[in-house]
C-alpha cells in the first residue's frame, strides 16, 4: 500500500527509489505493474473530485514513464491490453493543430481502461473513416479548439453518413468553443465540458 | 444627426463611464474580434489576410464600419506573413509560411507551436543573466535570422578598456554582416506595418469609430513561462521539481512587459485622448481544470496581480481575458477587484457573467459573453435572447460591456448573427434616452 501511496502522492523520488528496491529484492515486474495502475486508477479518480488538477497529471505521466523505464519498456504492452473496456478513436480535427484537451482525455480514458486510439492533430477526414473501418471503435471521439472545427467536425460526420457508417458510431465533441450548441451544429450525439465528462459518456454507451 | 467628431467622443465617453462603474446613457458594445474574421467577411483567405497587408487593412475598415459599435478592433500587423518569413519565425506555423515545416493551409489561422525552448537544467543561468541568456539562446532560436546572436560577447567583456571597439568586432562577423541585411529589409517592413496600422486608426477614427489601443498586449508571467519558455508540460513539471525557480522566473518577468508596453506604446502612436486602452491579458493556464486553487495561488495568480497593478499605476486599463471557466476561481478574482474598484475590465468566456455581476460588480466591469457557437451557428433571434440575458443580469450600475466569449467574434462568425448581437444592444441596451 506504501508504494501505491507514494505515487498518487506524486513523490518522485520515493517512488523510484522503491522500485529500485523492489527490483533488487527480485520482486515480479508484473506485481509491480499491478501495483502501479492501482496507483493511477486513484489518481484518475482524484482528477475527477476535483482534489487533481493537469499539473498533478502530468506529473504522474512523468513518474509513469520513468517506472517503465526503470523496469522495462516492454512492459507498456501488457501494461495498456488488459482488460479493456471498449475502444474509443480519438483525434483533434482537421485545420487545429491543438492538442492539450486532447490529450487529458486520453490519459482519462486510459486510467479508466478504455482502449483508446489517438490519431493526433490535424487529422484529415479520410483518416477518421480509415480508421472506424479498421479499429472498429463504438465512440469516435472529437476535439477541437479553434472554430474554423466546427465545419471539419461537420464535414467529418457527413463522410461517416455518405459512407454508411454513421450508425456503427456514437460521436462525442469537446474543445475550447465547444458547446452543447455545436452538438446540434455538427451533427454528433454529445458534448463534453471535462475530459471527466468524456469518460461518463463513454462509458454510458459503452454500457449500450 | 451627430458628426463624427461628437460621434466619437461620445462612444468613447460611453467606454469610459461603463469601466469607471458609472451608468452611461446605454451598454456599450465593444468587440474585439479573431484576426481573420474581417478577411473571410471579405473573401480573403488566412494566408491573403497575412500577406496582403494593404488588402487586409481595406477589408477591415469596410467589414468593421457595418456595425454600429461604441470601440473597434485594432488592426492585426498587416503583412505579418512576410515579415515573419524573413525573420524566419520558429514559434508558430501559418499560412503560406515560405518555410514548408512551418506551412499551414491557405484557409487556416496562425498557430503558436508550443514546446519547452528552455530545459530545467537551463534555470540557474537564466536566473542569473535572463538578458543575456534569452538573447543569446532563446531569440536565435526562435527567430532564424538571428542566429548571430548566439555569438553575442558576454557584457562583462565590454568593460575592458575601449568597450566602444569591443562592442563593434561582433559586428565584423560575416553572419551578423548578414543578419544585419536582413534586419534592415524587416525593419522596413515593419515600418510599414505600423504606418499601415495608424493610418487605419486615424480613418476609423474620422469616421467617428474609436479603436481600441493596439499596444497593450500582456501576458501572465506564468503563461509566459508555459508559452514560449519551459512549455506546458516543463512549467507543470516544475511545479513539482523546480517551484522556486519558478516562481523566480515568474517574478522576473513583470517590470520588463511592464516596460515593454511603453516601448510599443510609443512606435503605434497611442494612447491619446481618444483611445481607450484595454491591456488584453489572454489567460491560458490560469483557468479552472488547469490547475488546483492551491496551485493557482501559488505560481499564477501573484504575478498576474503584480502586473495588472503595475498597469493601473501607468492608467492603462488591465483586460484580463478568462478563457475556459473561472468559476472555481472568482474568490480571488473579485477580492483583487475589491481594491481596484473601477480600474479595469475582466472579460469572461464560459463562466456565469450574471453571477459575477452579483458577486463583484460593484467592483469591476464585466465584458462578455456572447457564444463562439451562436456567433457561428446562429439563429439571429437566439443571439438576441442570449444578449439581452446578459444586458438584464449586468446592465445595473454600469460597468457591463458587450463582447463575445471567445476572442471576441470568431473568424466564422456569420454577418446576420453579428448583426443580431449589435441591434440587441442597440434595442435592450439603454438606461436612458
Amino acid at each position: 500500500m506504501d508504494f501505491i501511496n507514494e505515487i498518487v502522492e506524486l513523490n518522485e523520488n520515493k517512488v523510484l527509489e522503491s522500485v529500485k528496491q523492489k527490483l533488487q529484492n527480485n520482486e515480479d515486474p508484473l506485481k509491480i505493474m499491478d501495483d502501479v495502475k492501482e496507483a493511477m486508477k486513484i489518481i484518475g479518480e482524484k482528477f475527477t473530485n476535483k482534489e487533481y488538477f493537469l499539473p498533478d497529471l502530468i506529473m504522474s505521466g512523468e513518474i509513469l514513464k520513468q517506472i517503465f523505464d526503470t523496469i522495462s519498456p516492454n512492459l507498456k504492452e501488457s501494461y495498456m491490453s488488459k482488460e479493456k473496456k471498449g475502444k474509443v478513436l480519438l483525434g483533434t480535427v482537421f485545420g487545429d493543430i491543438h492538442d492539450i484537451g486532447k490529450d487529458i482525455v486520453k490519459f482519462m480514458l486510459d486510467v479508466n481502461g478504455f482502449e483508446v486510439l489517438d490519431l493526433g492533430v490535424d487529422v484529415p477526414s479520410d483518416k477518421f473513416i480509415k480508421y472506424i473501418k479498421e479499429f472498429k471503435p463504438k465512440v469516435l471521439a472529437l476535439s477541437g479548439f479553434l472554430t474554423l472545427t466546427y465545419d471539419s467536425m461537420k464535414e467529418i460526420i457527413g463522410k461517416l453518413k455518405e459512407a454508411g457508417l454513421r450508425d456503427r458510431v456514437k460521436i462525442m465533441i469537446g474543445g475550447g468553443t465547444v458547446d452543447e450548441r455545436t452538438v446540434e451544429y455538427v451533427g454528433a450525439d454529445a458534448y463534453g465540458q471535462s475530459a471527466v465528462d468524456a469518460v461518463n459518456i463513454a462509458t454510458k454507451w459503452m454500457e449500450v | 444627426m451627430m458628426n463624427p467628431e461628437q460621434l466619437l467622443k461620445e462612444r468613447v465617453q460611453r467606454v469610459r463611464d461603463a469601466v469607471s462603474l458609472k451608468e452611461p446613457d446605454r451598454v456599450p458594445i465593444t468587440p474585439f474580434t479573431d484576426v481573420f474574421f474581417p478577411a473571410l467577411q471579405s473573401g480573403m483567405t488566412h494566408k491573403e489576410a497575412m500577406y496582403k497587408g494593404r488588402r487586409y487593412s481595406n477589408a477591415s475598415l469596410k467589414v468593421f464600419s457595418r456595425y454600429d459599435w461604441d470601440l473597434y478592433p485594432s488592426l492585426l500587423f498587416p503583412g505579418l506573413g512576410k515579415l515573419s518569413d524573413i525573420l524566419g519565425v520558429r514559434t508558430m506555423k501559418w499560412p503560406g509560411a515560405a518555410d514548408p515545416e512551418f506551412r499551414l493551409g491557405d484557409n487556416q489561422p496562425y498557430q503558436i507551436i508550443e514546446k519547452a525552448w528552455i530545459e530545467a537544467e537551463e534555470y540557474d543561468e537564466l536566473l542569473k543573466d535572463p538578458t543575456g541568456y534569452l538573447l543569446r539562446t532563446l531569440v536565435p532560436d526562435q527567430n532564424t535570422v538571428l542566429n548571430p546572436f548566439k555569438k553575442f560577447p558576454q557584457l562583462a567583456y565590454l568593460a575592458m578598456m575601449f568597450s566602444g571597439f569591443n562592442f563593434m568586432f561582433f559586428f565584423l562577423d560575416k553572419d551578423v554582416k548578414k543578419m544585419i541585411k536582413s534586419f534592415k529589409k524587416a525593419l522596413r517592413r515593419m515600418i510599414g506595418s505600423v504606418l499601415g496600422m495608424r493610418k487605419y486608426n486615424k480613418t476609423m477614427k474620422k469616421r467617428g469609430n474609436p479603436v481600441a489601443g493596439q499596444f497593450a498586449l500582456a501576458q501572465a508571467p506564468f503563461d509566459m513561462v508555459s508559452d514560449t519558455l519551459r512549455g506546458m508540460r516543463g512549467a507543470m513539471i516544475d511545479m513539482f521539481r523546480n517551484p522556486e525557480e519558478l516562481k523566480a522566473l515568474c517574478e522576473l518577468l513583470v517590470t520588463p512587459m511592464l516596460e515593454g508596453m511603453d516601448t510599443s506604446a510609443l512606435s503605434f502612436g497611442n494612447p491619446d485622448e481618444d483611445t481607450i486602452t484595454l491591456s488584453f491579458i489572454p489567460l491560458h493556464r490560469g483557468a479552472d481544470g488547469f490547475m488546483s486553487n492551491k496551485q493557482f495561488e501559488e505560481f499564477y495568480w501573484p504575478t498576474l496581480t503584480k502586473l495588472m497593478d503595475g498597469m493601473i499605476k501607468k492608467d492603462i486599463i488591465p483586460m484580463p481575458f478568462f478563457e475556459g471557466r473561472y468559476t472555481d476561481r472568482l474568490d480571488f478574482l473579485a477580492e483583487f477587484a475589491k481594491t481596484h474598484k473601477g480600474k479595469m475590465v475582466y472579460w469572461f468566456h464560459d463562466t456565469d457573467i450574471i453571477k459575477v455581476k452579483e458577486m463583484m460588480g460593484d467592483y469591476v466591469c464585466i465584458r462578455g459573453n456572447v457564444p463562439a457557437s451562436l456567433l457561428v451557428g446562429g439563429p439571429p433571434n437566439a443571439v438576441e435572447e442570449y444578449v439581452k440575458k446578459c444586458i438584464e443580469g449586468c446592465m445595473e450600475g454600469g460597468g457591463y460591456l458587450v463582447d463575445g466569449g471567445v476572442s471576441g467574434i470568431p473568424n466564422e462568425a456569420k454577418h446576420e448573427n453579428v448583426q443580431a448581437m449589435t441591434d440587441a444592444v442597440h434595442k435592450y441596451g439603454w438606461y436612458r434616452k
